[in-house]
């Protein structure tokens, strides 16, 4: 009898945990490549690769389901890839209207030590406090869509910037070309982003 | 004869008394049956527990933002036996939580501003001179990151006694009680008493029992609702909003935000009332059920004051750092705090009525099966059904064993959406997860190590029982727990 008992407990266990499993709801999304947090680590100009400056590293574009945004950083370290990467965001999405709401990055969290934590948190990501003299020149925020996964269209306050992006490397790495005329030449920019 | 007979009557008089006027006339003169203390001697229960949760569905930051909380306990009740008939349970306790999301109350870092003085994420350092020379540049916060608000932690401290008066057959059982509890923002006090009736040698219970708590809210509000709430429709210009940039969905500088939905609370008091049924039965020799039957009446300001709510049909407005925008409801999120349009919105009044069973069916001597059922409603919409059991297994004479699984199910409150699915033309809303729907699955189990001799001692006390308990929840909305209790008892 007891025998029989501790079978029919055990099974019953077992049942609620199967019951359980099974039930687990998946809350995955199928999300977009395109989401995350994506740092410049690499650019090219006609093919060849071209330094960038520390600050021009910290170039950051975030996207959310539906919301991106774009932020440069500015320094005073004379690394010659620094002015092209000022350039592009020129070209681009560079929304000066920003500067008036300019974050200047936790040097007052110093005198908080109860927010370590976060500081800590804050400064991996994109405080460019580390050593550097770079500061963010400010975040483009906008909506983007696509229409075939290639092609994105960010929309900001400054407009439209039509962006065909391609992964590499199991979409954990993607880069795009922006083409400007220097001297009459026509030069391409390749820019490369890594996945945070 | 008569003298002996005397004499016996004498000695066991003495002896009665010597255990504590163990036996009582019966209503026959010439009769005397044993009537056993309701309680021997003075027990001492220990308990602690701790407790630690994580979740993404912050009510403070409006239905997103981390849940983390760690919410550690200790009680001590004290059951002391008046006489042979009555007895005075003591029970005093405290529960000392840390919480991530009531911190968000005030959710910003940093700002050289009046509200980051006020609400004490700002350290004062008592060295006035270097203050002015800081730079704390713009305020900014997250729901997903923790504040250093005055809020992030409390201790909630409790007290309550109850009298019981058992009849001399042990057949009625009345009880009175009082309980008063506070923390920084809430105060509570509660009565009530209760009667037990037992027929059929004991067989069969019926039982009721009268409650009420009288609780008091000292509202706090989200910092900028009580910012609006203070300045009006002048407050971005004054106070803590006065030179701290607003930002729009586009991350561009605003000046639009105006919550006008909100309005402090006029009435801070919650009463609740509650009358209780049961009915229990012994239905054979390894079979018990039981019956219970609440209805819980509540009234006055049943809205938590900081949790926030954002309308569907409200532009959005943001302080804090624009390149998180995009990630607002994502742990990515690490600088930039919604502004609320509103906080929840309940009414006034909540009917509730729980249901429930119990069967406890005692196998044998070595295994019981306890197995509970509940059916919750209330008049809010609120729909739920609850199904547990333990199966205590006994190792030997002195522990015990008792996995455990509880499955929990609920239809969501007619007045919940997620966040920022409100519309502002409703009556009420919140985004406080618990009022969704969801399933919730616990799992776990518990030691117990009982010793009747109680050979282990401390001054005048001897363990009688050790009991651990382990348990982890976790619920389909991403909230999950873990807790563990300690209990120890002593006996006199």
């Amino acid at each position: 009898m007891k025998k029989t008992l501790s079978i029919f407990i055990i099974a019953l266990i077992a049942s609620l945990a199967f019951i359980a499993c099974n039930d687990e709801s998946d809350e995955t999304l199928n999300s977009d490549p395109i989401t995350g947090t994506w740092k410049l680590i690499a650019m090219h100009t006609n093919g060849q690769e071209t330094p960038v400056s520390e600050c021009g590293l910290m170039e950051t574009y975030i996207f959310g389901e539906e919301q991106f945004s774009h932020e440069l950083f500015n320094g005073s370290d004379n690394d010659e890839g620094e002015d092209e990467g000022e350039d592009e965001s020129d070209d681009e999405n560079d929304a000066s209207e920003n500067d008036e709401t300019e974050v200047d990055d936790t040097p007052e969290m110093d005198d908080t030590p109860e927010s370590d934590e976060n500081e800590n948190d804050d400064e991996s990501d994109d405080d460019p406090e580390n050593g550097s003299n770079c500061t963010s020149a400010g975040a483009t925020v906008g909506f983007w869509s696509t229409q075939d996964s290639q092609a994105y269209t960010l929309t900001s306050a400054g407009g439209n910037t039509e962006l065909v992006v391609y992964f590499e490397n199991g979409g954990s790495r993607f880069y795009y070309d922006h083409t400007v005329i220097e001297n009459g030449q026509e030069v391409t920019l390749r820019y490369y982003f890594q996945k945070q | 004869m008569g003298k002996h007979l005397l004499l016996f009557a004498l000695l066991f008089t003495i002896t009665a008394f010597a255990q504590g006027t163990d036996t009582i006339p019966a209503t026959d003169s010439t009769e005397v049956v044993f009537k056993k203390r309701v309680l021997e001697t003075t027990e001492v229960d220990i308990l602690s527990s701790y407790y630690k949760q994580q979740g993404i569905h912050s009510a403070v930051g409006g239905g997103t933002g981390t849940e983390e909380l760690t919410d550690a306990t200790a009680d001590i009740i004290i059951a002391i036996p008046l006489n042979d008939d009555n007895v005075l349970t003591v029970d005093a306790g405290f529960s000392a939580y840390t919480s991530a999301s009531s911190g968000n109350i005030n959710p910003f870092f940093g700002g050289n501003t009046g509200a980051s003085r006020r609400y004490g994420n700002f350290r004062d350092d008592d060295d006035d001179d270097d203050d002015d020379d800081d730079d704390y540049g713009t305020p900014y916060g997250s729901p997903w990151v923790a504040s250093t608000g005055a809020s992030q932690k409390d201790v909630l401290t409790s007290i309550s006694g109850t009298f019981s008066h058992s009849s001399d057959d042990r057949n009625i059982v009345w009880t009175a009680n009082a309980s008063g509890s506070i923390e920084y923002d809430y105060h509570s006090v509660g009565f009530g008493a209760g009667l037990a009736k037992l027929f059929n040698n004991k067989n069969t219970e019926v039982s009721v029992k009268a409650n009420a708590y009288l609780d008091k809210w000292k509202p706090i509000y989200p910092t900028e609702l009580h910012e609006y709430g203070l300045y009006g429709s002048d407050f971005l210009t004054n106070g803590y909003f006065n030179g701290v940039p607003v930002l729009d969905q586009y991350g561009e500088g605003s000046s639009s935000y105006l919550p006008t939905a909100f309005r402090p609370f006029t009435n801070s008091n919650r009463n609740s009332y509650s009358l209780s049924f049961g009915f229990s039965q012994v239905l054979t020799q390894k079979l018990q059920a039981s019956i219970f039957l609440d209805v819980l009446l509540q009234e006055g300001l049943l809205s938590t004051p900081y949790q926030r709510v954002y309308f569907a049909d409200r532009a959005n407005y943001y302080i804090g750092k624009p390149q998180y925008i995009p990630v607002y409801t994502s742990a990515e999120n690490k600088g930039v705090y919604k502004l609320a349009d509103d906080v929840e919105r309940l009414p006034g009044n909540r009917f509730k009525v729980p249901i429930g069973l119990r069967l406890n069916y005692y196998a044998n001597d070595l295994h019981v099966v306890r197995t509970y059922y509940r059916y919750y409603t209330d008049d809010w919409g609120l729909r739920s059904h609850t199904a547990s059991v333990e199966l205590p297994v006994k190792l030997g004479q002195r522990f015990t064993v008792y996995p455990m699984y509880r499955f929990y199910t609920q239809k969501a409150s007619d007045h919940f959406a997620p966040h920022d699915k409100h519309y502002s033309f409703e009556k009420y809303y919140t985004s406080d997860h618990d009022l969704s729907s969801f399933d919730s699955h616990q799992y776990g189990g518990g030691f117990s190590y009982t010793d009747i001799f109680q050979s282990f001692r401390i001054l005048y006390f001897g363990l009688k029982s050790a009991d651990i308990r382990f348990s982890h929840y976790e619920r389909s909305d991403s909230l999950s727990s873990n807790i563990i209790t300690i209990a120890l008892k002593f006996v006199q």
